[in-house]
């Protein structure tokens, strides 16, 4: 019982730092917790639990307590903070890989996209992000452009996982499906969404992300 | 009834939630009326609906709604209420906290679906009732003119955003902008203030400008309305923000355009005329808006301001 009400308190305190629309708050935070020490991957995660809680409380059809401009808010916060903490990562050690990535068309969020980069980057990945609302044919030509080990896909919405599929089919068309290894994630997708559209990889978060790149690699030498 | 109040300053009282209420208590406070502001109070859904506990029904909030007025809600008293984002069904405490700041006049604007009244006409009977006036635009940056003097007073700094452009004669390049009226978000007089120096006479630019700057996260204020394609409220902003800057400058703004179709073709139907003014690129002669709600707007104020008729069978005329 107090266990939850420790939570419930550390989840509404990351809640009003991540609304805190001046942004004064998540710079704040940012800076006290590296300096008690945590790595930049730590407080992404923290705050990655805020992001949750303002998501719950926005699609809660019974107790909707947060808005569509709380999304905003909380998703510019979210990029102040990825700012603040990138240059603070590993110095790269490039060479790993190649990795293109981008969120798919109809689809704006950046933040999950930009940090799943920001890690493969401070493996020693070369990342080329193609950013968000990326069409099929954009995929296509980036692909054909930069030759990359890996193509990454995001998506957080349900209603655009059918264009994840849609690339995939666009890169066999192209010619290209078997010269690079696919990876995909973001809220919406699934592992078994994964596998029914051929995908080579899912990953549920970075973490996970970023070792299945691993593998990728592995598997292509 | 003699006005205690006639002849001071109008104060004004924000009942508030979350970063988008937040945001234009800012604007509002450091654009001219801050002296004015009486209080301000956020009321969080969760301080009151409990899911699951006794609360959870509307039923008992909306039977007594005086019960669930928080025990820290400031002892104020205001001419205006102006209702930011709170959740729907706390919408029962506006009449009752209403009354005891004492206010004249309400102002509940709608940006976003979700907080829209649960009981929008009962609020306005009950308030009517007790003389109390309420307007409900939607968005809150539509409003331009209002029945009630207390919320125009409040119109002569926030609502529809209205421009001055002071270009240089010789280059028609901008040197600064007068905002005369600064959208509540603030976003107008942020970009107004990144276009000094913008060719007036560009105007592809300019427009694109309005529409991308006006949502721009990056920027110290910005739109937070809904941006659904469905409920195209934040879209409708950009319309009315990209309108205001092109009368500034002289330019045809979305309303000139219907006017210059309609003495063009004549009588048009409704559907007709949108197909012609929604979308359409922006020149010298003609421009158009975005979103059909703009339109819609548009047009209903043309009919107000007795420039057009619509008749029976959707068709629309020049008077
Ligand atoms: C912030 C936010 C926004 C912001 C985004 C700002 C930005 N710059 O990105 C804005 C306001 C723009 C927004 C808009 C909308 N949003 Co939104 N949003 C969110 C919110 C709160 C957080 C998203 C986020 O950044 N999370 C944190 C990141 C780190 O998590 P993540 O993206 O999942 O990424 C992690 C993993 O998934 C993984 N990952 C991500 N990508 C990839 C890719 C690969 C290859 C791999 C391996 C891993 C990986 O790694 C990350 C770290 O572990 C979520 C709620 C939630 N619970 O996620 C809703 C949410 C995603 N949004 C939602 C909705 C409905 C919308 C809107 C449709 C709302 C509307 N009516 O307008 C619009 C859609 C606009 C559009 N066309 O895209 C829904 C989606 C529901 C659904 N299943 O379809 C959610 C889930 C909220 C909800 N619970 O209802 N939103």
């Amino acid at each position: 019982m107090a266990d939850d009400s420790i939570q419930e308190d550390r989840l509404s305190y990351l809640v009003s730092v991540l609304l805190d629309f001046k942004g004064t708050r998540i710079r704040e935070f940012c800076q006290s917790k590296l300096d008690s020490g945590a790595d930049p991957f730590t407080v992404f995660g923290e705050l990655q639990a805020g992001l949750e809680e303002i998501g719950k409380g926005y699609e809660d059809p019974r107790f909707r307590r947060y808005f569509n401009s709380d999304l905003i808010v909380s998703g510019r916060n979210m990029k102040r903070a990825i700012e603040l903490l990138k240059p603070l990562l590993p110095p790269r050690k490039d060479g790993k890989g190649h990795v293109v990535i981008g969120t798919v068309a109809g689809d704006v969020h950046d933040i999950g996209k930009t940090i799943f980069a920001v890690t493969l980057e401070s493996d020693g990945f070369i990342v080329t992000d193609i950013g968000v609302d990326v069409p099929c044919a954009r995929f296509v030509e980036a692909v054909r452009k930069n030759a990359p080990d890996i193509l990454a896909m995001s998506s957080l919405l349900t209603t655009t996982l059918p264009e994840m599929r849609n690339v995939i089919k666009g890169l066999s068309d192209a010619g290209f499906r078997n010269k690079v290894r696919i990876i995909v994630g973001g809220h919406a997708v699934t592992e078994g969404f994964a596998q029914s559209i051929g995908a080579d990889a899912y990953g549920r978060d970075c973490v996970e992300g970023l070792r299945k790149c691993r593998m990728l690699m592995q598997e292509r030498k | 009834m003699p006005d205690a109040h006639a002849g001071k300053e109008m104060r004004i009282f924000f009942l508030y939630s979350g970063p988008f209420g937040e945001q234009i208590i800012n604007t509002v406070s450091l654009g001219g009326l801050g002296d004015q502001v009486s209080g301000a109070y956020e009321l969080r859904p969760e301080h009151i609906l409990v899911p699951g506990g006794d609360t959870e029904g509307s039923e008992s909030l909306f039977e007594n709604p005086e019960r669930y007025i928080p025990t820290d809600f400031p002892v104020a008293q205001a001419d205006l209420l102006i209702i930011l984002g709170i959740h729907g069904r706390l919408s029962d405490l506006v009449p009752c906290i209403a009354r005891r700041l004492g206010v004249r006049s309400v102002l509940y604007p709608i940006d976003d679906r979700d907080t829209i009244p649960e009981a929008k006409k009962t609020i306005s009977d009950e308030l009517t009732e007790f003389g109390i006036y309420i307007e409900f635009p939607e968005p809150f940056c539509s409003l331009q003119r209002s029945g009630d003097p207390c919320i125009n007073e409040f119109l002569k700094f926030f609502g529809r955003p209205l421009l001055k452009v002071i270009t240089d004669p010789g280059s028609g390049i901008i040197h600064h902008i007068e905002v005369i009226r600064d959208t509540p978000c603030g976003s107008a007089s942020c970009i107004a203030g990144k276009l000094a120096g913008a060719d007036s006479g560009d105007l592809d630019t300019l427009s694109r400008f309005c529409y991308d700057e006006q949502h721009n996260d990056e920027a110290d204020n910005y739109c937070l309305a809904e941006m659904d394609p469905r409920y195209p409220l934040m879209q409708e902003a950009g319309d009315l923000l990209k309108d205001a800057l092109f009368e500034g400058c002289g330019h045809p703004a979305t309303k000139d355009t219907i006017l210059s179709v309609l003495r063009q073709s004549g009588e048009t139907g409704v559907e007709d005329l949108a197909m012609q003014v929604v979308g359409l690129p922006c020149s010298m002669t003609a421009s158009g808006c975005i979103t059909r709600r703009a339109f819609d707007l548009y047009l209903r104020e043309l009919k107000e301001e007795h420039r057009i008729v619509i008749t029976s069978s959707s068709t629309v005329m020049l008077i």
